[in-house]
């Protein structure tokens, strides 16, 4: 059985217009993916992809005037609620976590550091303060923080930003978690920073066998620290499978384009032809939604999305793939 | 990121639109337009001369021939109310302009340019804050003779520093905006860089304003009124006739003070919601519209 | 050798900070840029690489140091006259949304700089508008609509468009694609590599992305709080880096391929703060090269290759390089 699997999730946006009329933006159109414990998944795509949104939907954090229109999440066996209810009892925080954006307003700049820690853990259970205080100076001896004892006193806007994504980092772990959501875990961050962070982040999710989803557009990201990945388009996952073999055959054409824009490839390729403009959720193609956008669209496209089986665990939804040597 | 939604279906869809993501915007705007009607149309909707005087009709209670009474000069209360609008946006109006002369330029000079005309500023307004205002224009409007015309000068002058300061406030956030500098770098010379760049953006924030200054005129018109400095009766200004019928509270008269307080406290609220609503609307751009 | 188009000679930029004291963004910088040449400015925060960019366009007056534009010191030039200059150095700025007026379409924020620079008629310079939307690849429509109506993409594009209307000489590019999603940063590197080619206008790109840099340069400076330790042929520079902290910083480069094996660089902290800086060399805090020598005084720049009389000189301020002892040892790393 899969740690995590989602079935064909639909998530869409209702809101009023200037001129009062209802309008629909399809943000998640048949969101599907498994995960096993232990694999590191990189989620990737650009602004209104739908992969924050996915994050949202599996932290059971969605609100009006988000609506579920369709699909399930199973977690270790038992079917998630999605939508926020309160009273509601979601493994949120305690077997699923989120470490989130931009560490400095993500900290509450109210709280020292070591308060908050402790805050984190008897929210979920944890009644004994000595260990709870034990485990808060553990944890920041593993994402490596100088002098743990000395920084529990310290406030969130006396830590650079590296240093208060790793209190994020341990803030997200400290509760042992099945799975760890990173939301673009980098941004913000310095090159010589960012790798650290991402090393203390991989070490300690294998060390524990816990699983993560790395949420990211940088594809660097990606083929360096996850197993296997799964690129969003329009809110639809358009090709999913293991790193080696994503980024090896790039099957679908918006894999192609994504690959191809990167200025390593640029280098050696030359410039790819011009893209065109971000899908509009409101007013989405029927059939495939990256038709507009792509130089091998045939009438066939206009019919409903296929999903492809390419070889093991590596699956793709288009009705024309080439794989791309 | 598309344009903006295609135009509505129906004529209603518009300010139904508006309604809903500012109440307070049309509720403002609908009692400051009912009271602009009555300003204007005030000849021909106004039952009688509201300074005509029913000498054997004086103090008679609401209903009958005198729909809000008469007073203790025998006009007719609502005829007079309905012209003290006139009186209302007549002060409020003029000094609302005076405002904006002065005050705009010197917000945007002192916003930019800083300097010796910021101190000068920024010290006015200090002793603007620690003045009582209504003392200052009472002073002011009882040397200069009790007129309309010094009521709304006056009035203006003391505005003008307060809206300056909004005004200044907006364009010193605008100075260290991007788009500012891309301005100076494209080759912009000073004075193109206030005028075209940063004084259409800077009134959105201070349009807001603008209403919230009415009000305070309005309020502060009818104080001096009030007060007996400035408009005095038998002219239909609201604060004059509150005080006329202030006397009249005791002996059991209540229509005489009461119908122009309503009339003064609902333009003024209706100023001060449009105010607000119009802040509500401009400052998170188009929430709701979803991009 | 030919007449550098713009040169900075031992600009230092202090800014005030807390207690009195004052941080030197930039600090004794010495730079050239040959007409048409494309330098790069590499740096992570605290470096003042932005700094710089500014600098050069004199959005910020310097501390000290001279500026010198095509053999003129621009450095104190009234702002009359650098008003007139600004025709021929150009900046275009990281956040597109923000560097346009937002009460102004795209298509008169364009025609701007024609209005200012030159002495076309009105409807002279709606055709040229036009022409610029062509070139920028920018659908004629948009130029009526306004900034918040248009895509980050397209934006961009319409900076690009406004910086090069006068013709400039030297364009300075604030990380321009740094806000942008993937697949649209392409596009406009490809733009400006275009216009560069056809115009022979200089490039100054001032970016944190290390590939984006090698794809687009020429040359390149790397920037460390504010004082540049190493620079030459972008080339030589990746292939070869030489300054333990250019070291440092290309190993931490993410290559989007799986199949590259990583070359880590040990851990060596973080970047000091600009209030508490090391003695002596900038880096001396995290070298793991370090010598007493090296906390003495800034190293002086020490040749690799070609000669100063040749603006390809690679140069790197390292104590090391004398003793050729600079190079850091990696650990391979499998993914």
């Amino acid at each position: 059985m899969s740690l995590l699997s989602v079935e064909d999730l639909h998530v869409h946006f209702i809101a009023r217009g200037i001129n009062n009329q209802l309008r629909t933006a399809k943000a998640l159109n048949g969101v599907s993916f498994t995960l096993e414990p232990g694999q590191v998944l990189g989620l990737v795509g650009e602004t209104g992809a739908g992969k924050s949104l996915t994050a949202l939907a599996l932290l059971g954090l969605l609100r009006p005037p988000a609506k579920v229109v369709a699909g399930k999440i199973q977690f270790e066996g038992q079917e998630l609620g999605l939508l926020d209810h309160p009273g509601h009892r979601s493994p949120r925080g305690k077997s699923i976590t989120l470490i989130p954006q931009s560490p400095k307003t993500s900290l509450d700049p109210t709280a020292r550091i070591g308060d908050q820690l402790i805050r984190i853990q008897r929210e979920h259970g944890q009644t004994d303060t000595a260990k709870a205080h034990a485990r808060a100076i553990e944890m920041l001896g593993q994402v490596q923080i100088p002098d743990p004892v000395q920084r529990l006193k310290a406030w969130p806007h006396e830590l650079s930003g590296g240093m208060a994504q790793r209190v994020l980092i341990a803030a997200g772990l400290i509760n042992s978690p099945r799975l760890v959501i990173a939301d673009e875990p980098t941004t913000g961050l310095d090159l010589t920073v960012q790798a650290e962070v991402l090393d203390i982040f991989k070490r300690l999710v294998t060390a524990n066998g816990m699983s993560a989803i790395i949420i990211t557009h940088d594809l660097g990201i990606v083929a360096h620290y996850c197993d296997r990945m799964a690129v969003m388009f329009a809110g639809t996952i358009i090709e999913e499978g293991p790193v080696n073999q994503v980024f090896g055959a790039q099957t679908h054409p918006y894999t192609q384009s994504l690959i191809a824009s990167t200025p390593k490839h640029i280098a050696q390729h030359g410039f790819a032809s011009a893209v065109g403009s971000p899908p509009n959720l409101y007013d989405l193609p029927s059939g495939c939604v990256y038709k507009d956008r792509c130089p091998k669209a045939q009438a066939v496209c206009d019919t409903r999305l296929p999903t492809l089986d390419l070889g093991p665990g590596h699956r793709v939804r288009c009705h024309l793939p080439n794989p791309y040597s | 990121m598309s344009a903006e939604a295609a135009s509505p279906s129906h004529w209603l869809a518009y300010p139904l639109g508006l309604a809903r993501r500012s109440p307070t915007f049309v509720v403002g705007l609908g009692i400051v337009l009912f009271f602009l009607g009555l300003a204007l149309l005030a000849p021909v909707i106004a039952p009688f001369n509201p300074t005509q005087s029913f000498s054997y009709e004086v103090l008679q209670a609401p209903g009958g021939r005198f729909f809000f009474g008469s007073d203790g000069n025998g006009m007719d209360v609502l005829s007079r109310v309905i012209h003290g609008s006139r009186y209302a946006f007549g002060i409020a109006v003029p000094a609302g302009l005076i405002m904006v002369g002065i005050g705009m330029p010197l917000g945007l000079l002192a916003g930019y340019k800083g300097g010796w005309l910021d101190e000068a500023l920024l010290r006015t307004l200090d002793v603007l804050r620690a003045f009582p205002t209504i003392i200052l224009a009472l002073a002011v409007v009882a040397a200069t003779g009790q007129s309309l015309v010094s009521m709304v000068v006056v009035i203006g002058l003391l505005d003008s520093p307060i809206f300056a300061r909004v005004v200044r406030a907006e364009v010193l956030t605008l100075r260290s905006s991007t788009f500012v500098k891309a301005a100076i770098a494209v080759g912009n010379p000073s004075w193109r860089v206030m005028w075209v760049h940063i004084l259409p953006n800077a009134i959105l924030g201070a349009t807001a304003q603008l209403p919230m200054r009415m009000a305070w005129a309005v309020r502060i018109s009818a104080t001096l009124a009030f007060i007996g400095v400035g408009i005095q009766a038998p002219t239909p200004e609201w604060g004059a006739m509150i005080r006329q019928g202030a006397e009249y509270v005791i002996t059991g008269e209540w229509w005489v003070a009461l119908f122009p307080g309503l009339a003064l406290m609902t333009l003024v609220l209706g100023f001060n919601l449009l105010g607000d609503g119009l802040t509500d609307l401009l400052d998170p751009k188009r929430r709701g519209v979803g991009k | 050798m030919n007449r550098p188009l713009i040169e900075l000679r031992a600009v230092v930029k202090k800014f005030p900070a807390d207690g009195g004291a004052q941080v030197s963004a930039v600090d004794r910088v010495s730079l050239s840029i040959q007409p048409g040449e494309s330098l790069g400015l590499v740096g992570e925060s605290g470096s003042g690489k932005s700094t710089l960019g500014l600098l050069m366009t004199r959005l910020t007056p310097v501390s000290s140091g001279q500026i010198i534009f095509d053999g003129q010191d621009i450095t104190h030039l009234s702002d009359d006259a650098m008003r007139q200059l600004r025709s021929q150095i150009q900046m275009v700025f990281q956040d597109p949304w923000g560097a346009l007026n937002p009460r102004m379409t795209v298509g008169r924020s364009m025609a701007e700089p024609l209005k200012l620079h030159t002495p076309l008629t009105e409807a002279q310079r709606l055709q040229a508008v036009s022409d610029l939307a062509d070139r920028v690849h920018l659908p004629k429509a948009s130029l009526q609509r306004f900034p918040h109506e248009l895509s980050g993409g397209q934006l961009q594009r319409v900076c690009i468009a406004r910086a090069i209307a006068s013709k400039p000489r030297l364009l300075v590019l604030d990380e321009p694609t740094s806000s942008l999603d993937l697949s649209v940063r392409a596009g406009i590197l490809e733009l400006l590599d275009t216009i560069r080619k056809e115009t022979g206008v200089a490039l100054l790109l001032i970016s944190h992305d290390l590939e984006t840099v090698e794809l687009m340069t020429q040359r390149l400076l790397v920037l460390y709080l504010g004082r540049v330790v190493e620079q030459g042929p972008t080339r030589e520079i990746f292939n070869q880096p030489a300054h333990p902290y250019t070291q440092t910083l290309m190993s931490a480069n993410l290559p989007a391929d799986p199949t590259v094996v990583l070359s880590r660089l040990p851990n060596v902290g973080e970047i000091p703060s600009p209030l508490n800086l090391p003695a002596g060399c900038l880096f001396s805090s995290r070298c793991p090269l370090v010598r007493a020598q090296c906390q003495q005084a800034f190293p002086a720049f020490l040749i690799l290759n070609g000669s100063v009389a040749h603006s390809n000189v690679h140069e790197v301020a390292c104590n090391r390089v004398a003793d050729a002892s600079h190079w850091l040892t990696r650990t391979h790393q499998n993914s």
